[in-house]
């Protein structure tokens, strides 16, 4: 090896740490059509939840909104997740109500928390997801025995909700489908 | 019921063959139950193991992966945690507490687990059970252990032996850490989970042992000893995976989430209970296939009791032709053949449920002591009683079709003897 290879070898390990430096950080979620996440948090008296669903459920289409139609649909989908005790049916012997309901439709590469930028061009083919957190309290929480939803009959493109429950009794999951709109929740209640 | 008498006492009259039909009629019946009893049992076991524990970290990973190697010790993680990015997890401000594993090393087959002194105060099993020392106490020392009853049981050993890890998970190891040996310092009481074949050491023991090695081998004329080793810095550098109990559970997404999304090192959080569910997802179909199985040789079963009347039938037309002599009508004769049928799945059904209560009370000490698997002894629930409702239903049916066969002959034959 001569003098030259060495200098250029070395040259090169030097600007490897510049680069890792530079390197963006890569990263995205799963994105499957028909499938949404419902996450659902139970401690004492309070509820919080999630759902993300991919905005082809939800309104049909993933671009960004451009005619009014569109726009339409998608104010009145938010309307409809923003009802959560609707959408999602919690025992009326529970006594529940709704503290917080927040939604958004998301570019799906966007991290929890931040600030979506309007400078995505209209039409172009992306990823959307709709994104909603709530927060319910609930007078009576033993009475939870299980969820019915209205999800599938609201949003046509909906086929399956995996659903993760954590209460201080214990975690599962399940699965909630346009066949099977219920949620089982005795064994972790 | 004058019907059911005569085909008893018929039976009766063919003990040898009711015998044989009636105990291959409870054995496919014990296989039945069986199945759902191991499915269950398994299904409990796995879920008793561990209780209270909100998230498992680990490397970026399949969630299941990660449950398997972290807390039943199948299989090996696919990377490391660094200290650093478990020191920033554990001062999150949701976090309650954090225990961190290290895994890698063994002793005569069973895995070591780096670990510390929380480890025995936060780790919960069956509904929240915390772990209780059957002799001794958790380590104190830096080279002490601390066993599982499994371990203590199979090697023999008790408070104050010295014991000498390998490296590496082997059951027999062709590098050991002999210069570095531990102090048996506990033993745990029983738990029925991987924790009885576990021998726990402190993550700094874990490192002091590897101190002086290099790729995977100690290096020669390096060698630190045990007394060098105790004045070393030994925090350690990496981990396997860490166990976190948060302050609120409603907090469990969000941390979970920020894990997930952890820009520093490429990291997994998973729920143990959501990941448990997965399981059940994946082996379900293999459970299915067990169910069928089990039910196709009730089937087989029924079968061969079909097959036993049936060919008892040709020698029976004499006692046919007798009960129709004093009056029987072809009815009941048909119906004598059903109550046969159903007579023998019944009992059948009445042995193979008390056989396998018998067998499970025999065998569960010996079950539960050697896999680690205990098989509840319940009352037969609602669906079980369906299940052997409908074999002695399906037992009666099958009874129909020797019966219709007898209808038809003692119609034709009846009386007429044939030379």
């Amino acid at each position: 090896m001569n003098t030259k290879t060495v200098i250029a070898s070395l040259a090169i390990l030097a600007a490897f740490p510049a680069l890792a430096e530079q390197a963006e950080h890569r990263h995205l979620g799963p994105h499957v059509h028909g499938q949404g996440t419902l996450d659902i948090a139970i401690e004492g008296k309070k509820i919080e939840m999630e759902l993300v669903s991919p905005g082809m459920d939800i309104v049909g289409f993933e671009h960004v909104a451009t005619t009014d139609d569109q726009k339409a649909a998608v104010e009145k989908a938010k309307g409809k997740l923003a009802d959560v005790l609707n959408v999602f049916q919690l025992p009326a012997a529970a006594k529940c109500k709704t503290e917080t309901a927040n939604v958004e439709s998301r570019k799906e590469t966007h991290q929890p928390g931040e600030k979506d930028d309007d400078d995505d061009k209209p039409g172009e083919p992306q990823h959307s997801e709709f994104h909603a957190t709530y927060t319910i309290t609930c007078e009576a929480p033993e009475n939870i025995t299980g969820m019915k939803t209205a999800y599938f009959s609201d949003f046509a493109g909906g086929q399956l909700l995996n659903v993760n429950v954590t209460t201080s009794k214990g975690q599962t999951q399940a699965q909630m489908t346009r066949e099977k709109p219920t949620l089982d929740l005795t064994g972790v209640m | 019921m004058m019907i059911v008498r005569l085909a008893l006492q018929s039976l009766l009259n063919r003990w040898v063959t009711a015998v044989l039909t009636v105990l291959a009629i409870a054995m496919s019946v014990m296989l039945l139950l069986g199945v759902e009893k191991v499915r269950t049992g398994a299904r409990e076991s796995f879920a008793d193991t561990i209780s209270g524990t909100d998230l498992i970290v680990g490397a970026r990973s399949g969630s299941l992966n990660l449950l398997l190697y972290s807390v039943f010790r199948i299989g090996n993680a696919t990377n490391n945690v660094t200290w650093k990015s478990y020191q920033d997890i554990a001062s999150m401000p949701e976090v309650a507490w954090i225990v961190p594993l290290s895994l890698g090393d063994s002793h005569h087959g069973f895995r070591v687990l780096g670990t510390n002194a929380d480890y025995f105060t936060h780790y919960k099993f069956r509904h929240g059970q915390s772990m209780s020392f059957a002799s001794g106490g958790p380590f104190k020392d830096l080279f002490d252990a601390v066993i599982g009853s499994d371990v203590a049981q199979q090697l023999g050993y008790k408070v104050g032996d010295k014991i000498i890890v390998a490296h590496g998970v082997g059951s027999i190891s062709f590098v050991e850490h002999a210069d570095k040996p531990f102090r048996v310092a506990g033993i745990l009481a029983k738990t029925g989970t991987p924790i009885d074949r576990t021998v726990h050491v402190s993550l700094e023991a874990i490192e002091a042992i590897h101190i002086d090695w290099q790729n995977g081998a100690p290096v020669p004329g390096e060698s630190v000893s045990a007394d060098q080793v105790r004045k070393m810095d030994l925090t350690p550098r990496a981990i396997t995976a860490a166990m976190v109990g948060l302050k609120s559970k409603l907090a469990t997404f969000k941390v979970q989430r920020r894990i997930n999304d952890y820009q520093e090192e490429p990291l997994s959080a998973i729920m143990p209970g959501v990941a448990l569910q997965e399981l059940w997802g994946l082996v379900g179909t293999a459970e299915t296939a067990l169910s069928v199985v089990s039910a196709m040789v009730v089937a087989t079963a029924l079968l061969g009791m079909v097959t036993m009347i049936l060919t008892t039938l040709n020698e029976r037309r004499r006692e046919m032709a007798i009960l129709r002599s004093v009056g029987a009508t072809p009815a009941t004769v048909l119906g004598l053949l059903a109550a046969e049928g159903g007579l023998l799945t019944l009992a059948g059904v009445v042995v193979g449920t008390v056989g396998l209560y018998a067998g499970l009370w025999l065998a569960q000490p010996y079950i539960d002591r050697t896999y680690g698997l205990s098989l509840a002894i319940d009352p037969l629930r609602p669906d079980e009683w369906v299940k052997l409702a409908s074999i002695v239903g399906a037992g009666f049916l099958a009874g129909l079709l020797p019966a219709l066969r007898a209808y038809r002959l003692s119609l034709a034959d009846g009386m007429m003897v044939r030379i």
